[in-house]
């Protein structure tokens, strides 16, 4: 019977085991194990005696040694995680269990050894480690968008209350200014790290405010992406732009027309180039436009250049306004840095 | 309270051109000397290494690249610099996790008073 149950012991260690091994009293291997020396490739006289630890990681082979020796000589049982050597080369992480084996009167006769692969959990615990890492990374990149752009709202807000104008009037103006940074925002989350559609964002402004397609709207290009903060920029230029046309331009003028075109271009340092141009025509001359002065006139005229490197004009021609804008584009292959 | 900023050459390192020009025009009312704004690193390395500088503002992330070459530039230097960033202080390398540092949005009277201290050290 107890020859049947050592038997019955011993099949279900070597199915949980990659290698068991025995060694005497002091903790040294003393005879052969086959499935060690199969599994790590080391020879007999490689496993012999302490040599065995040799088949652990470098990394972990001091420690392993050490708690071996301090387990032994405490007289008690250790677990601990390594990666252990394969035939083929690599090491491979495994948990390693060292037990003691009694003898009748109670002292230690021998210590059995068992190493188990626990390699897929390992990987599991990395790859779960990196998503944690990459969640991290994204949760501080975007606690940093916020907190920029309330520090944009703050600025643009204090831009948009400058000067003498009624309360309805400054009102109209930052609602219109907050609903195009938070319209680009929706566009920029859908687009986690890529690159926007140029096109997309001129509709989408225009959209907004109830004007599309038609025989006295043109709206023309090659298909252009565009990075997070030029989007950004742009969105918002476009609003001045749009809000400036439908309160004294082309899409308030019956008769009045706006063309948007754009076209890129190699410039000197051989990088790409955007050329835009948004154009009025056919509108009666306004001799003086007061709500546009100020904001998006500075956000064209200067912090389009500064943040973009950007070169822009803005004219006011006899049939309606003329704004260009050049400025470098990303690579258009989908990917961008985030800003 | 009259400030004493008068005279004083500050750096403006920031790439947002509304946060910086804001800084710059409360600067100036101030009578302050400003150097930038720079929304580049290289420009604002340039410009820590050539000039007098007083107290320097540096935003942390410049268009994707970090500012802190120009901040060991200015430490060498011992020229004080404050942070103005929307990361949080454990997003900083260790070396500059003590640095002054005031979160956006912050208030412009908040960055006055901050280099005024800056200064006066």
């Amino acid at each position: 019977m107890a020859c049947r149950a050592e038997a019955d012991a011993k099949a279900l260690v070597d199915g949980i085991a990659q290698a068991v091994w025995e060694t005497d009293a002091r903790g040294i291997v003393v005879s052969d194990s086959p499935a060690w020396r199969r599994h790590t490739g080391q020879s007999l006289a490689d496993l012999l005696d302490r040599g065995w630890v040799e088949a652990i990681h470098p990394a972990e082979r001091r420690d392993v040694r050490r708690r071996w020796r301090a387990a032994v000589a405490r007289g008690s049982s250790l677990a601990i995680e390594a990666r252990l050597q394969g035939k083929e080369g690599g090491y491979r992480w495994s948990h390693l269990y060292l037990v003691p084996l009694y003898a009748d009167d109670g002292s230690i006769r021998n210590w059995a050894g068992m190493s188990i692969d626990i390699a897929a959990r390992k990987e599991e615990e990395q790859m779960l480690r990196q998503s944690e890492a990459r969640l991290q990374l994204l949760a501080g990149e975007l606690q940093h968008r916020v907190r920029n752009i309330l520090a944009v709202v703050r600025s643009v807000f204090s831009r948009t209350v400058e000067g003498e104008r009624p309360i309805e009037e400054i009102a109209e103006h930052f609602r219109g200014r907050l609903d195009s940074l938070a319209r680009t925002q929706i566009i920029l989350a859908q687009n986690q790290a890529g690159l926007i559609d140029l096109e997309n964002l001129i509709r989408d402004e225009l959209l907004s405010v109830g004007v599309q397609d038609g025989p006295l709207l043109s709206i023309k290009g090659p298909d252009t992406k565009l990075t997070p903060v030029q989007a950004e920029l742009l969105a918002l230029a476009f609003h001045e732009l749009t809000t400036n046309a439908l309160k004294y331009g082309a899409l308030r003028a019956s008769g009045g027309r706006l063309d948007i075109g754009w076209t890129t271009n190699i410039g000197y340092r051989g990088n790409c180039l955007l050329d835009f141009t948004w154009t009025e025509q056919g509108v009666p001359a306004i001799p003086v436009r007061p709500g546009y002065r100020g904001f998006g006139m500075e956000l064209i005229k200067d912090a389009l250049p500064y943040r973009l490197g950007a070169e822009t004009q803005v004219e006011f021609l006899g049939g309606g306004i003329r704004c260009s804008i050049t400025f470098p584009l990303p690579e258009q292959d989908g990917s961008a840095s985030t800003g | 309270m009259g400030r004493s900023l008068a005279g004083k050459h500050i750096l403006i390192v920031e790439d947002e051109y509304f946060i910086a020009t804001d800084l710059a025009r409360a600067l100036e009312a101030e009578d302050a000397t400003i150097l930038g704004p720079f929304c580049d690193l290289a420009l604002a390395l340039a410009s820590a290494r050539d000039n007098h500088i007083d107290v320097a503002l540096l935003d942390v992330n410049l268009n994707g690249e970090h500012c802190y070459p120009v901040a060991e530039l200015l430490e060498d230097r011992t020229v004080p610099f404050l942070f103005i960033t929307g990361y949080d202080r454990d997003a900083l390398p260790e070396r500059f996790r003590s640095a002054p540092k005031l979160t956006k949005p912050f208030s412009t009277n908040a960055v006055l008073r901050e280099i005024e201290r800056l200064a006066e050290n």
